[in-house]
């Protein structure tokens, strides 16, 4: 455990002093301008929650997987994964922890997404339940940094994997509901979105907003809860899988 | 002039084959089509939620063309990618101006855009039952690609004298154009102030200009927009050639080029 907390800290510290960590969460304010220049457009002021919320997990879900990647490659090319190789302490862990504090520092997006939406269109909004908001929005994070690792942990495996990696930040997003809640897209899309955390996560987090009362509490939570485990174990056992193979074929060091 | 063009020639040619190391068919068809289609498709889908279908072929023809901008716009990092290589201090010292060798060393993504952003267009345009004159299409695109192409070597003019902000500054720039440039919303709609920002950016004319071929086939008002988008991108195009010579002249003067942060 001394292990994790410490890989938190010095990742924490790391995030603060490069300018490309803070590259999404600076994106996050275009971003919010153009979801609230479509409702906007379209006189549709219900949909405030969903302009808000799209670029807060825009920003989390690219935070998770852009660092998680850079982590991990960068140990690699810098000479660190072989020494985490043979640390007794296992390697998941260390990223977990890393993954961890971006993720959780990424939640700052949250008081800009909301000082961005009043700074250009006013926005003022009234929260129904915030306890519940609270709790799905870390609940989420948390699954956010679990099933991030997955893409981390293949970016090992080959250069190309960094290409791969990027390309679940957007069907991710899509079948998340980020925006467009799952229940709007086509029918044979929905079993797929139901089986990502983000579509869990995202439909709570605006019901907790508006909805005067929210169905199903329990049984929600434990959707985001449960496919976030998942996603943290497949993370986990992927990343000995991976770290074993390297070692077996003697490519821990290959670019 | 002529060698000018030789060396802007043999630039690309190493840039081609960078992006060529870069990717595999498969990263590049599986990995990134994948991904910058389904960005595509995430935009495109606002349409189901708010604004029906005006919404989803404006967006989709608007997220299209931003591919397009995307790939010339990488110019700006990929050019401080290439000071942090070190090959900067040898072009100071070589007799000739920088932009040629830099001008050239990215024109590829020229050609990336188009392709890239016709490909998704043939992929998603059934899907979202797109019905007009498609094979106007690359005429636009190219349209925006080099008016993206002339910015993009003025974030580089940038990037490559503050190295970190690279990144950064490309992607608020990108963020900022597909905001501002009537991508999912018409231009129309935001002050005026913004709109006159839009008019100097790329994207917005060409944008304009290739909604209008798609509808209504060729005209001169089409035309003129894109013929407005090349003039921003020369804009910049020149803007830029005026970055790389006061960055190089300052860098050679200080001493600086290859340690200033």
């Amino acid at each position: 455990m001394n292990a994790a907390a410490a890989a938190f800290k010095m990742q924490l510290r790391l995030a603060l002093r490069t300018p490309n960590y803070w590259m999404v969460q600076i994106s996050t304010i275009p971003q919010v301008i153009i979801f609230f220049s479509v409702i906007e457009a379209f006189d549709r002021p219900d949909l405030l929650i969903n302009a808000l919320l799209a670029p807060i997990l825009m920003a989390m879900w690219s935070t998770a997987l852009w660092t998680g990647g850079s982590v991990v490659r960068d140990d690699r090319w810098m000479g660190r994964l072989e020494l985490h190789a043979a640390a007794p302490v296992g390697y998941g862990l260390v990223v977990t922890a890393r993954v961890a504090a971006v993720v959780m520092l990424s939640l700052l997006v949250v008081p800009l997404t909301l000082a961005t939406a009043w700074a250009t269109y006013g926005i003022d909004i009234r929260i129904a339940h915030p306890v519940v908001l609270v709790v799905a929005l870390l609940l989420t994070a948390a699954a956010i940094t679990g099933t991030g690792m997955i893409f981390s942990s293949m970016t090992i495996l080959s250069r190309a994997a960094t290409t791969f990696q990027s390309s679940a930040s957007y069907p991710f997003l899509l079948l998340g509901g980020v925006f467009v809640p799952l229940a709007l897209l086509p029918v044979w899309a929905r079993p797929f979105g139901r089986l990502v955390f983000l579509s869990w996560g995202s439909d709570l987090i605006r019901d907790s907003v508006t909805q005067p009362v929210v169905t199903a509490l329990p049984w929600r939570l434990a959707a985001i809860v449960v496919l976030g485990a998942v996603g943290f174990g497949v993370a986990q056992w992927l990343v000995r899988v991976v770290l074993y193979r390297v070692r077996a074929t003697g490519e821990i060091a290959a670019p | 002039m002529t060698a000018a063009l030789r060396i802007a020639r043999n630039a690309a040619l190493v840039g081609y084959l960078d992006v060529r190391a870069q990717y595999t068919w498969k990263s590049w068809l599986f990995g990134w089509i994948v991904r910058a289609t389904a960005q595509v498709l995430f935009f495109t889908a606002m349409g189901l939620l708010v604004g029906g279908r005006d919404l989803v072929l404006f967006a989709f023809v608007g997220n299209v063309a931003a591919r397009a901008a995307q790939a010339p716009l990488g110019t700006g990092p990929d050019t401080a990618w290439e000071r942090g290589l070190g090959t900067l201090p040898l072009l100071v010292v070589a007799p000739r101006s920088m932009l040629p060798v830099f001008g050239g060393r990215s024109a590829f993504y020229i050609v990336q855009g188009l392709v890239e952003a016709s490909l998704i267009f043939v992929i998603l345009a059934p899907f979202v039952g797109f019905s007009g004159n498609w094979w106007w299409l690359p005429v636009g695109l190219l349209a925006i690609s080099l008016g993206a192409y002339g910015l993009g070597l003025f974030l580089a003019a940038i990037a490559i004298r503050r190295l970190r902000i690279g990144n950064i500054l490309f992607n608020l720039v990108f963020y900022t154009l597909i905001t501002i440039g009537g991508v999912n919303v018409a231009t129309s709609v935001f002050p005026t102030w913004v709109q006159r920002t839009a008019d100097l950016l790329p994207l917005h004319h060409g944008l304009l200009g290739l909604r209008e071929l798609l509808a209504t086939g060729p005209s001169r008002g089409a035309f003129g927009q894109l013929g407005l988008e090349l003039l921003v991108g020369v804009g910049w195009f020149l803007i830029a050639l005026v970055g790389f010579r006061l960055f190089a002249e300052g860098g050679r003067r200080d001493g600086t080029i290859d340690l200033e942060e």
